[in-house]
């Protein structure tokens, strides 16, 4: 909710100042455990009370056993506990609205109560002071129980819209295989892991920091982070993420990144974050807020000057008391706490929902932007096609054997770094070929590498054709093999781009590669728009060309090299090789390796935007609809005794129209798994 | 009071952090979200 930075009610946390609406919103956040707490105390006392309290005013007929100033001093005594000590967080949050000359929710309901409760002491203490009024210290005391009960059940729907990262925090263990110097293995608190432990961790368990494996190999299933139902082969010098679980081979880790610095962690900030975003239609709400309690106030204050002299000039009876009544009502029905809630609410389960498919949002501002996109910029290297180049064919020399050239082959370029070198040896260990050694290995830049294998001389030539590379093997100079490559165009990339093409959406490429590479891959997937031979540093420069044709762009890159178009699109989308998320450039990281993220973080983004319409026009009309009632619009129909119950009726809606606004973003969440249902089957 | 375009924080208008931009001046709450802005700023004022 808006908050001016002059108001003292903030938190430091993480070396941000982060302000809020209310003590209650505050303490939500910084200790939300102990603040749940807090509330149910003060709620049950406040219910076991305030039953009594209607039942002893309705029930018990005054002139009785007691009394009426008797039964009035009861009820006084029952509603004192209510007022003072579970309307307590009300009264804190509005001092500090006061302070900082502005106005809250709780600066209005504090009013509304104190007002009914004053009122009614006095009438108590003071019987027939004011002609014919009576006390209603049920208003008071239903007021505070029925907006604790409406604050305790958002609470609740909170945590569970929260779900997705309060399950990622409680993957880490809480106690891991710490590896001593001397060989001996510790079992230590997860919380005392430091970057450079060396962490073993056994088959089935959860790892718990990131790191690169330096002993053993394994399958890793990476669905508790990502979603991926596929597990994941993991080896020596392969970097795993805390929060995935080790299938079935011991493993020994380097710690890259434990704690705070650990994926898991860093993710769940990022949700949490993303609920803190402001999309642009949020600032409507923003401006409402801020002149609403004075606004609120103004009329509260007009309608109860009304009621006063109206009555009075009638001579109907009961001008105090009703023109109290009306003055609470409208205080009370005027509550702003569903407007304030309703933009937060939908990006905490948008984002919630979001991460457990792998999509993590950073900042809730921008599904604005990626609603409203209409051209999909896509790098190709890495992005469309495999980021490393793979075999797609092999011809051996006649009188040569497959087996034997690959092992020569191999041999050599295990002692390179180039993509197509790494690309040979996977193919070679895919064949479960044994690795010869080499030696007096050298590289040639730009042309390949040589060296002896038992006795023999291999020379490896490694050429770029047209769609990837072309590798000639010669043993003892007669040519043995030509090993062709290409950069794959990945599994499902060309449905998903057909898809965004079919939809009216525009779909540009990116690449520093060749032309006829670029069209090659271009041909396969039905882009037309091509830019090829583009230096790294141009794709940041295209991306603003088409913005300045007034297209809304979205860039899909690879989270680093990208940095820059990533930053300047109107989303940028990285394709997160999950390595260090802190470090990765975008609005979007897709941590699972498959394009149709893309389509599916569009369609929450329009969804998501539309619910948090939804929210505020509800809110916003709620109120609005609800004041002329509470300033006794109803009155010529019902009634003035309607009154009698105004203020408890005012209070229930309040409560409920925040509970109404979490259930409805809660729909967002099956209405979301219903259409991507529908779209995955194109994709 | 202005308005970071950035982040939607408000802000006030004797900050020091602002930028310019098609002839109109744009507030921020912070350097981080200045950088941001001149890294684009159609980006946010459109």
């Amino acid at each position: 909710m808006f908050v001016p930075e002059t108001s003292d009610l903030f938190s430091i946390i993480d070396d941000q100042k982060i302000y809020f609406c209310s003590k209650a919103c505050q303490e939500k956040y910084t200790s939300p455990e102990k603040e749940h707490r807090k509330l149910k105390r003060r709620l049950t006392v406040a219910w076991s009370l305030a039953i009594p309290i209607i039942l002893i005013e309705y029930l018990l007929p005054a002139g009785d056993v007691l009394g009426q100033m008797n039964k009035d001093l009861i009820l006084f005594a029952l509603t004192f506990p209510v007022q003072f000590y579970s309307g307590l967080g009300f009264y804190d949050g509005a001092y500090h609205a006061f302070k900082s000359r502005s106005g809250n929710m709780d600066l209005l309901i504090s009013i509304g109560t104190l007002t009914a409760f004053i009122f009614s002491t006095f009438i108590t203490f003071f019987p027939g002071s004011i002609p014919g009024s009576e006390v209603f210290f049920d208003a008071s005391a239903f007021i505070i129980t029925l907006i604790l009960t409406g604050n305790f059940i958002e609470n609740l729907t909170k945590k569970r819209a929260n779900r997705a990262a309060q399950k990622l925090l409680s993957l880490i263990p809480d106690s891991v295989h710490l590896l001593k110097e001397n060989g001996e293995v510790e079992d230590v608190p997860a919380g005392d892991v430091e970057e450079g432990n060396i962490l073993v961790v056994r088959a089935g368990e959860t790892i718990p920091a990131d790191g690169v494996i330096v002993e053993g190999r394994s399958d890793i299933d990476t669905s508790t982070l990502t979603g991926e139902q596929n597990p994941v082969l993991a080896e020596e010098g392969s970097k795993v993420s805390s929060g995935t679980v080790n299938l079935n081979g011991v493993i020994k880790i380097r710690v890259t990144g434990a704690g705070k610095n650990s994926t898991v962690s860093q993710i769940y900030d990022l949700i949490q974050k993303a609920a803190s975003g402001r999309a642009k239609v949020q600032r409507v709400a923003d401006a409402f807020s801020a002149i609403f309690v004075p606004v609120v106030m103004a009329l509260a204050v007009a309608a109860g000057l009304f009621w006063f002299f109206y009555l009075r000039s009638t001579g109907s009876g009961l001008p105090v008391e009703i023109a109290i009544l009306a003055f609470v009502s409208v205080v009370v029905i005027a509550c702003p706490c569903a407007i304030g809630l309703a933009g937060p609410i939908t990006l905490l389960i948008s984002s919630n929902k979001a991460s457990q498919n792998g999509i993590i949002i950073k900042n809730g501002s921008t599904l604005d932007r990626l609603g409203r996109v209409n051209r999909f910029i896509f790098d190709k290297t890495g992005t469309l096609t495999d980021p490393d180049p793979v075999i797609s064919d092999i011809s051996v020399a006649d009188g040569q054997d497959l087996k034997e050239v690959m092992a020569y082959a191999s041999a050599i370029e295990a002692s390179s770094n180039h993509p197509i070198a790494k690309a040979i040896v996977n193919h070679a260990k895919s064949l479960e070929i044994n690795i010869p050694s080499a030696r007096d290995i050298k590289e040639h830049p730009g042309k390949g590498i040589s060296g002896t294998v038992n006795g023999k001389n291999i020379n490896i030539t490694r050429a770029n054709t047209a769609g990837g590379s072309s590798v000639s093997v010669e043993i003892d100079g007669t040519r043995a093999a030509v090993i062709s490559l290409r950069y794959r165009v990945r599994e499902d990339v060309e449905k998903t781009v057909r898809y965004l093409l079919g939809k009216g959406i525009k779909v540009s490429m990116v690449t520093g590669d060749s032309r006829e590479e670029a069209e090659r891959v271009a041909g396969i997937l039905g882009i037309r728009d091509i830019h090829a031979e583009v230096l790294p540093s141009d794709k940041a420069d295209i991306v603003k060309e088409y913005q300045l044709k007034g297209d809304y762009v979205a860039f899909v890159g690879d989270g680093i090299n990208d940095a820059v178009a990533l930053e300047v699109a109107d989303t940028g989308i990285a394709m997160g090789s999950g390595s260090d998320i802190a470090q990765e450039s975008g609005d979007i990281i897709l941590l699972r390796n498959d394009l149709k993220s893309v389509v599916l973080a569009r369609t929450l983004a329009r969804r998501t935007i539309s619910k948090i319409k939804q929210n505020i026009g509800w809110a916003i009309g709620y109120n609005a609809a609800l004041i002329p009632v509470a300033g006794g619009a109803l009155v010529p129909i019902f009634g003035l005794s309607m009154y009698m119950f105004l203020p408890i009726l005012a209070a229930f809606a309040m409560g409920m129209s925040s509970s109404s606004v979490v259930m409805n973003s809660l729909m967002l969440s099956r209405a979301l798994e219903k259409e991507w249902k529908k779209e995955k089957v194109h994709l | 009071m202005a308005i970071d375009v950035v982040c939607g924080m408000k802000v006030k208008e004797t900050t020091d952090i602002k930028a310019e931009y098609s002839g109109k001046t744009y507030y921020f709450c912070s350097t981080h979200c200045k950088e941001e802005f001149e890294k684009n700023p159609l980006k946010y004022t459109r």
